[in-house]
């Protein structure tokens, strides 16, 4: 038998078939180069052995695998699926993408950008948040509550998109990670602009993390086959083409900052950031866009065309919220006028409320689970 | 309903019970790979929940089979995944660890993990020199170290990362001296620079 590190390790290892392990051991008694070998390898076994122990910590916290599958089963599995389970799938997945450093814009097919502002609306995750929070260049924010059928229609739309079928965005810019800051100085001085911390906190309230992020670039071109392609899937009737051969889009978004908090059993997160801009080409005009997108939804022409008018399309981030999963209203915040969107979940038994507001051309949004929508109000109102 | 949609919603059932057997089966072991390389409970459930996620994705894995799902495969399968996560959260929090230390000159911590401070100050600069030097490895080595440390057998590695059984000491061999090269690089470093 002739000498093999990779058999004698195994050997170490009680990995091997019985007969081949008599003919290693058999082997060793007679052979002292392999024995010399055997204790190298041993040494280095046990070593790196402690050296994992290190991550091994004194106690792993409760992972129970019946919460962890119903989770599974309502946030993370495909359809059958609510609009709050549809949202949540997409958002875990959206959040996976961007922890693995694939970020890239899956879904900027026009129309379909009111799906992700669905995403974005009720981020928890602040990587969604500070990727997507706005690509326009956001003011204010408008609700239009759509239901099961509509959000349906969306997600169908989306998953076009993200295949690719009107184009793909490149990505000029890849988005940071998030990177710990120490204070409000050091916080603003990355991010270019004045960031403010609470001043009032719940009782309890303990800071988990504080960081800064910048955000990606993309451009985007879609030609007239595209732009075909995309009207046609949406079968939205007596919409046409922008007189355009192309249209590029450049979207930029730049740093946000975040401020985590825990409360009790609860979250909450404060997320800043410099409205993003989206430079759009002449010729394309995003109020028939709007309506486009609202006569997807089902909305009859008349009332698509009136309401689309009346949007500011160049500084409104309009927002299809499922109605019947979610409440929304607008509220008094922080001095101007921001939205509050409120979630219980059924199966998990867990309050979300994200508020969002736009002050001084700075987007803020806070996303709190279990935290009293007050509370996440108060603590909006202490920003200082 | 007809016969064929019942068929088809009787065989969905029972493939969603596969899966569900084989989610509750697993869960804790991956959750827990997942916790030693994230350091927290909510980043190691997210990253749990996509590793089941891609299961669900890949159905020829364990659906439509009478028989039982071939078990080690599964195992296997799942343990690959989470190790390819668990070597981009490393990869990606080195990347963040090197800019912060020089630009804000602080260094990542996942916080302690035991009450004695010294000892915890002790283990936390070990277990970021085991981190660095597992991030520095090639992918695949990494990822068997993380598989090989958490559990797997020899033919569950071989299945993982598709290569013959008689193939995994060698490539152990490799990996285990590799890795210790780094540490023992990234502890004298550290040392030298104090």
């Amino acid at each position: 038998m002739k000498c093999d590190t990779g058999r004698l390790r195994a050997y170490l290892d009680d990995a091997l078939p019985s007969p081949e392990r008599d003919a290693v051991a058999g082997h060793l008694a007679a052979c002292a180069v392999c024995q010399a070998e055997l204790s190298v390898l041993q040494a280095r076994s046990v070593a790196a052995g402690s050296r994992f122990a290190a991550l091994t910590p004194a106690s792993y916290p409760s992972a129970d695998p019946v919460r962890a599958l119903a989770r599974f089963r309502a946030e993370t599995l495909p359809a059958p699926a609510t609009p709050w389970a549809a949202i949540r799938r997409s958002l875990t997945m959206t959040k996976h993408t961007l922890l693995n450093g694939r970020w890239r814009v899956a879904t900027i097919g026009m129309t379909a950008l009111l799906c992700l502002a669905v995403i974005l609306s009720f981020a928890p995750a602040r990587q969604v948040a500070a990727d997507f929070l706005g690509l326009f260049r956001v003011r204010k924010f408008a609700v239009i509550p759509i239901d099961q059928a509509q959000q349906a229609k969306l997600e169908a739309l989306a998953q076009q998109a993200e295949s690719g079928q009107f184009g793909k965005p490149t990505q000029v810019r890849e988005a940071g990670k998030p990177q710990p800051v120490a204070d409000l100085a050091a916080a603003s001085k990355a991010v270019g602009f004045a960031v403010r911390a609470p001043a009032a906190l719940p009782t309890g309230a303990t800071r988990k993390s504080f960081t800064v992020q910048s955000g990606p670039a993309v451009h985007y071109e879609m030609d007239r086959a595209m732009m075909q392609a995309l009207l046609d899937a949406t079968q939205v009737q007596g919409v046409k083409l922008p007189p355009v051969d192309k249209v590029t889009i450049d979207v930029d978004v730049p740093f946000a900052a975040e401020q985590s908090f825990s409360i009790g059993n609860g979250a909450l997160s404060i997320l800043q950031m410099a409205s993003p801009q989206v430079s759009i080409p002449p010729g394309v005009d995003p109020a028939m866009i709007g309506e486009a997108g609202f006569k997807f939804l089902g909305m009859p022409d008349a009332d698509a065309r009136r309401l689309a008018q009346s949007i500011d399309w160049t500084s409104t981030l309009v927002i299809p919220l499922p109605a019947n999963v979610v409440q929304y209203r607008e509220v008094t915040v922080d001095g101007v006028s921001g939205l509050l969107v409120e979630h219980k979940s059924e199966k998990t038994n867990r309050r979300s409320a994200s508020l969002l507001w736009q002050r001084d051309g700075v987007i803020h949004g806070i996303n709190a689970t279990d935290v009293d929508p007050l509370v996440v109000m108060q603590v909006a109102d202490s920003l200082k | 309903m007809t016969t064929d949609a019942w068929t088809r919603a009787a065989a969905q059932t029972r493939d969603e019970a596969t899966f569900d057997a084989l989610f509750l089966t697993h869960y804790q072991p991956i959750f827990r790979l997942l916790y030693r390389i994230a350091g927290t409970r909510e980043e190691a459930e997210d990253l749990a929940q996509e590793t089941f996620l891609r299961l669900h994705r890949s159905p020829e894995l364990w659906k439509g089979t009478r028989e039982k799902p071939r078990e080690h495969n599964v195992r296997a399968w799942l343990y690959r995944v989470a190790a390819n996560l668990a070597y981009n959260v490393l990869r990606s929090q080195q990347r963040r660890t090197r800019r912060e230390d020089v630009v804000l000159g602080q260094t990542l911590s996942a916080g302690s993990w035991e009450p004695n401070p010294v000892e915890a100050a002790e283990r936390e600069e070990e277990r970021v020199a085991v981190r660095h030097a597992l991030a520095a490895l090639p992918e695949r080595q990494a990822q068997l170290l993380l598989m090989r440390h958490a559990g797997l057998s020899y033919r569950e590695l071989a299945e993982a990362l598709g290569i013959a059984p008689g193939s995994v000491g060698t490539s152990l061999v490799r990996a285990e001296a590799a890795f210790e090269r780094v540490y023992q690089n990234l502890r004298s470093s550290e040392g030298g620079g104090r």
